[in-house]
């Protein structure tokens, strides 16, 4: 780990569990990397991701893909759901 | 003592409360795992009057979750069923049945109707109508959906709030989204998210604090933890909604039936191995998803995998890909096809269709 990386808890819910094959993960980033930064490496890990919608949440908050990612813990992707 | 006594002794309810509720016109669109539980809550709350939408009959695969319903239902329309049931429970409420579905072309009329919707419906076209109708026809609306164990909760275009374009611009393909019918449902998860809308909905009606606005509620089933992710009005969003020109379009649903491309039917692949053509087929759901098919067995690589793996195909072959009811394989195709598989076809309907192709031509 680089003495400048921080630790980002990636949560998945709906769908994007199932296609990432995980409920959350524990990743490196570099600090001050944004959060498009971050979903273009997820894609590179999880190619189904390029063709689902969903938005991101850090820290409990949505944001644009532009969102400077500084001393966040959790970055959410949240689909929408369709049952009922 | 009087029906609503427990209730009027609140102080965020009161006499003028419950008279608010007695006031208010509530439409909530769907009548099946949300409406059901929500419904019972609004008519033992004493709302007004209720509009209650659904074109669809009762299923026997319905009363697991949809408590409103019994075996005798099975085959009548759910709305004129709901107003039975609901008017039995309390006569008070004015509860008028509209048993057919949401469509562009009923979808202001119906709405103007009501001071606030509820969205209890099971697909995202529809949620997204149920959107652009009520910022044009200026309701608020509840929405609740949710995937196998968790849930959403949010109240759109509340006072100028945040819509469900605001949350989610890019609205999906239809079959990008699976359906309790694909996914599978454990009937409280509905329940409690019903449960959740109709205590938003009397929220909203009495003017009380803490609405879910500009706030998704997301609950875990599982973990039991549940999440509130705050948003912000979106004025682009708000303008696509207005501008919208919903009576004008066609029926959404037969729209996209014809714009399959990558698809093929249960029946056409019955076909193509009673010729005994050579094909290979791969099974992308997860591997204890259920059932096995003897006729289409071949690789089993969960989706998730899938990239990984495309080098145990032979990319020579015709493909079909199939999971449970046809959305994962849609997404699957894509992947095949970026990676040199050209012939792969997604089975439309995935396993689900097959067993009703196969139980047609066995009876």
């Amino acid at each position: 780990m680089h003495m400048t990386d921080t630790t980002i808890i990636v949560r998945y819910f709906g769908l994007l569990a199932e296609h990432t094959g995980h409920g959350e993960e524990r990743l490196q980033f570099p600090t001050g990397t944004t959060v498009q930064h971050v979903r273009g490496s997820l894609c590179e890990k999880h190619p189904a991701l390029r063709y689902l919608k969903y938005r991101v949440a850090v820290d409990t908050a949505l944001c644009t893909d532009d969102k400077v990612i500084d001393g966040c813990t959790e970055l959410a992707l949240l689909p929408p759901f369709a049952g009922g | 003592m009087g029906r609503y006594d427990r209730q009027i002794t609140l102080e965020q309810v009161g006499l003028e409360g419950q008279a608010r509720l007695q006031h208010a016109a509530v439409l909530v669109v769907g009548a099946g795992g949300l409406g059901c539980p929500a419904l019972q809550y609004l008519v033992a709350a004493g709302v007004g009057r209720i509009g209650i939408m659904d074109g669809d009959t009762v299923a026997m695969t319905n009363l697991h979750r949809q408590t409103l319903f019994n075996a005798g239902d099975v085959g009548r329309k759910k709305a004129i069923v709901a107003v039975e049931r609901l008017s039995a429970q309390n006569p008070d409420p004015e509860l008028l049945a509209l048993p057919f579905h949401l469509s562009p072309a009923n979808a202001l009329d119906t709405i103007s109707g009501y001071d606030l919707v509820l969205d209890c419906t099971d697909d995202i076209p529809t949620r997204y109508l149920v959107n652009d109708a009520c910022v044009q026809a200026d309701k608020p609306f509840i929405h609740g959906s949710i995937h196998r164990f968790e849930g959403q909760v949010s109240v759109f275009n509340h006072l100028n709030g945040p819509t469900y374009r605001c949350l989610f611009p890019d609205q999906p393909e239809r079959d990008q989204v699976p359906s309790c019918a694909a996914t599978g449902v454990l009937g409280v998860v509905p329940g409690t998210i019903g449960c959740l809308q109709a205590t938003e909905t009397l929220k909203v009606i009495l003017g009380m604090e803490g609405i879910l606005s500009g706030k998704l509620l997301i609950q875990d089933f599982i973990s039991q933890t549940v999440r509130t992710i705050s948003f912000q009005r979106d004025a682009v969003q708000v303008r696509v909604a207005m501008q919208r020109d919903i009576s004008a379009e066609q029926d959404e649903r037969r729209a996209c039936a014809t714009q399959e491309h990558d698809g093929i039917t249960a029946e056409e692949v019955q076909q193509a191995l009673d010729r005994n053509e050579r094909w290979q087929f791969v099974d992308v759901r997860e591997l204890h998803e259920q059932p096995h098919v003897d006729r289409l067995q071949g690789h089993r690589i969960p989706l998730h995998e899938l990239a990984i793996r495309i080098g145990e195909l032979d990319p020579a072959l015709p493909t079909v890909v199939y999971c449970q009811s046809g959305v994962r394989s849609k997404l699957a195709v894509k992947l095949l096809r970026e990676h040199g598989v050209a012939e792969a076809h997604s089975l439309e309907g995935g396993v689900l269709a097959w067993m009703a192709e196969v139980k047609e031509l066995n009876t």
